[in-house]
């Protein structure tokens, strides 16, 4: 069930109602709890069977770091294990059994193929991280455990953000399921806005530039220009794509009384990596760097290398998180260089240059980076991207060049919806009417593209 | 709460300006009467070709036919005049109207019908008849496709879609508004830039994005992955598909018009893989086998031929030239000898 679907319409239309006709918190919460497990079983019921393993876990660690302090680490580990050893098996193993296979071919030995037909269980990275925060943050005496079972195991299943974020920590969801929720139309006033440009996003702007990314991602050897226009496409899809599911997911959470945590920040307005990364899927790189980065000792370095093994290994391991393959783990580390390289020149961290005109320079830099990043992360292989960087065809003539100019002009057709919101939230205050008026074109258009794309959410398959 | 009034008042205004201006400006009724708005335009030059060259056999399909049988040699091999059809992307709704608006259009009419499909595409009305595959319909369909639209359209549309497409202008003009947005992006930039008109841009894109300028495993796994829907367990129910579907109108109106029909069911390049077909497509296909033989129709199946191997595969289901050439001898032998115990597909 997505989001873009008419049965997970129907199906939230349902839990509304009956969820604000009990008005109990506790039936609430049961209400959701099921709800949550009826969402994620509705293609492969099994997916419900390793939610809840994870679920059970936790919720015994927990309480059993909190009661037996001095076996803490003991029961961190067993919490630790079951979470990223599920991750690994259904997400890593056909990648790490290939490479040790390639390993050993290489040194010439010879290995029998040991693949499994393993079916990502979609969802699985984020609920993941979602869940390790609660043991890891009991574990850092940051909080207590919590007793009741079903307030627990909902903020491990919350239905409108499990599949694809945002990555709530406990200490912040936790305190809202505990806490009575009431009807008023505030929630309906912040929602709406969220619900609207989640579909906008999805439906009129990720789905179709995806037909251009697609097409010139699956040439055997696309010329250079080509491959710019596909991933400036691309740059607009995965931002698109992502984001549309994080302001459906805060819109409906919305509608349910709770407030799910901003997951992006106008990202492509960023100045370097440092801010990019406070900018992109806030969720996840906040997790990251409080649960990888500074345990590391990122933020105590005292020498350059070490700062680069640690920006290295915490993003190289965040590429790993969005797929099982090299280039996965090419762009983080790529975003760890980039990172290093300002962070030597002095532009690291909160670094923000002075004047326009260096603003608008370091936000073009920025751009370019990003947008190789995206090569990177989008690339079908490292021999893919070499090979078609490398093939001395730039496309500035003939039907490459027709083609490459045709989907630049698309992309920006696209783009435009998303290059306006800057710029009505400029002038929101002195025309506070013209953002209606943005969000009813935007219904609109949704009509108009209905039924075009049906493409899953990019992220689901993190 | 004022921002949600002004903006349910602006949606108002978008709404009604756009349900005065479109069907104006389109030339459709308001409310539509007819749900599914066609552009019928029977190709002319398509008749005027089936007239003038008169054929005996006529084989028609899709880009499986157009990639997997050689016309020329197929004519050297088989007797009388033949005609291919493979038609990129149709599946079962064009192959209705070309059958029932071009091939028994014809005077003489053909003597044989070639039928060469996939999967489970005869019995699929609403595969491939909206977005791009709309126009196709549209260069086949005549005035009042009343089984057309029940079929392809009708029948697997929702009731909001059906009272939208209806009463919503916007809702149900949206492809061609859609061109029309789209079309100013797509068109206009690169007239400006390189001064190609949208002809030369649509022949640019075809030309860069043509299969044989893809990545083969790539195209191959988008190919099975565009198909999903033919993997659907639901659409392998024959019997609870065949009187949705235009396969007894197919061959009603063949069999009025005196014509023969052969059905063929193409290998593709996954049947080159022991076990990789549904077990359900399995028990389809003796179905359909078994539907035919009550109707009197030759079914021929080549989907575990072996002469048909992997290196006569080249871009995704399609054969290279040399696996053209061994299938087109296959086919024009098999229907020299067909009848019962030619061993095809038994």
């Amino acid at each position: 069930m997505i989001f873009t679907d008419s049965v997970f319409l129907v199906f939230f239309a349902v839990i509304f109602v009956l969820y604000w006709a009990v008005r109990v918190r506790t039936a609430q919460n049961v209400l959701l709890l099921v709800g949550s497990y009826v969402f994620y079983g509705w293609i492969h019921p099994w997916f419900c069977i390793l939610i809840a393993v994870s679920t059970v876990v936790d919720y015994t660690v927990g309480l059993a770091i909190y009661r037996h302090r001095s076996r803490a680490k003991l029961f961190l580990t067993i919490s630790l294990v079951t979470n990223l050893g599920m991750l690994g098996f259904f997400k890593y193993f056909n990648f790490f059994a290939e490479n040790v296979q390639n390993l050993a071919s290489g040194v010439g030995m010879q290995m029998d193929p040991i693949t499994l037909q393993i079916f990502l269980p979609v969802g699985i990275s984020f609920y993941t991280f979602q869940t390790l925060s609660y043991t890891i943050d009991i574990y850092r005496r940051q909080m207590e455990p919590r007793t009741n079972f079903i307030d627990f195991a909902l903020f491990v299943s919350f239905f409108p953000q499990l599949v694809a974020g945002p990555i709530e920590r406990a200490q912040r969801f936790l305190p809202q399921i505990e806490s009575v929720r009431r009807w008023r139309g505030e929630l309906l006033y912040s929602a709406w806005p969220l619900i609207v440009m989640g579909y906008l996003k999805k439906v009129v702007i990720a789905d179709n530039v995806a037909v251009f990314v697609n097409k010139v991602y699956m040439l055997e050897q696309p010329s250079l220009l080509l491959l710019v226009s596909g991933t400036l496409a691309f740059t607009v899809q995965i931002f698109a794509d992502f984001s549309a599911y994080t302001d459906l997911a805060r819109g409906f959470a919305r509608l349910l009384g709770f407030d799910l945590v901003v997951n992006f920040n106008a990202p492509y307005l960023a100045i370097s990596p440092s801010d990019f990364w406070r900018r992109w899927h806030i969720s996840f790189s906040s997790w990251i760097r409080d649960y990888l980065y500074i345990p590391l000792g990122g933020s105590r370095v005292d020498s350059n290398l070490k700062f680069l093994f640690v920006t290295v290994t915490a993003m190289g391991l965040s590429g790993l998180w969005h797929g099982a393959a090299w280039h996965y783990v090419a762009w983080g580390v790529y975003h760890a260089l980039l990172v290093f390289i300002y962070h030597r020149l002095g532009k690291g961290g909160r670094w923000q240059p002075s004047g326009i005109a260096n603003r608008v320079v370091a936000w073009a830099v920025m751009f370019l980076a990003t947008n190789i990043g995206w090569m990177l992360f989008r690339a079908p292989s490292m021999g893919w991207l070499l090979n078609a960087v490398g093939g001395g065809d730039l496309g500035l003539s003939g039907d490459s060049l027709t083609a490459s100019v045709s989907i630049l002009g698309m992309v920006l057709l696209y783009s435009l919806p998303l290059m306006a919101l800057p710029l009505l939230e400029r002038v929101d205050q002195r025309v506070p009417y013209l953002r209606p008026v943005y969000y009813a074109v935007a219904v609109s258009a949704v009509i108009v593209f209905l039924g075009t794309g049906g493409q899953d959410f990019i992220y689901f398959q993190f | 709460m004022t921002r949600l009034i002004v903006f349910i008042i602006s949606l108002s205004i978008v709404l009604l300006f756009s349900s005065l201006w479109l069907p104006a400006h389109y030339g459709t009724a308001y409310p539509r009467n007819s749900i599914v708005s066609l552009d019928p335009t029977i190709d002319p030059d398509l008749l005027k070709s089936f007239a003038e060259r008169k054929p005996e056999t006529v084989l028609l399909g899709n880009s499986m036919l157009g990639e997997g049988i050689d016309e020329q040699l197929f004519d050297e091999l088989f007797p009388g005049s033949v005609y291919k059809l493979g038609i990129n992307g149709a599946a079962s709704a064009v192959w209705y109207l070309v059958l029932k608006n071009v091939v028994c259009a014809v005077e003489p009419p053909p003597r044989t019908v070639l039928l060469f499909f996939r999967d489970s595409f005869l019995t699929q009305p609403g595969f491939r008849v909206d977005g791009k595959y709309r126009s196709k319909v549209e260069m086949y369909a005549g005035p009042g496709e009343v089984l057309l639209e029940r079929l392809a359209y009708l029948d697997g549309m929702d009731w909001y879609s059906y009272y939208a497409e209806k009463w919503l202008p916007l809702f149900g003009e949206r492809e061609r508004l859609r061109d029309d947005i789209v079309g100013i992006a797509k068109y206009s930039v690169p007239l400006r830039v390189t001064g190609n008109d949208s002809i030369a841009v649509d022949g640019a894109i075809a030309g860069t994005f043509a299969d044989s300028n893809m990545n083969e495993s790539m195209l191959t796994a988008a190919q099975l992955d565009a198909e999903k829907v033919g993997g659907d367990i639901d659409h392998f129910d024959f019997g609870a598909r065949l009187e949705t579907s235009f396969l007894p109108a197919m061959v009603d109106v063949l069999e009025e018009h005196g014509i023969e029909l052969v059905v063929l069911r193409v290998k593709r390049r996954r049947d080159l893989k022991a076990n990789s077909r549904p077990a359900a497509l399995e028990t389809y296909v003796r179905d359909l086998r078994d539907y035919l033989d009550t109707r009197g129709v030759t079914f021929l199946d080549y989907s575990d031929e072996d002469a048909l191997a992997a290196d006569k595969f080249g871009e995704g289901d399609h054969l290279n030239e040399t696996g053209r050439e061994v299938f087109t001898r296959l086919v024009a032998e098999d229907m020299l000898t067909r009848g019962p115990g030619t061993g095809i597909g038994e």
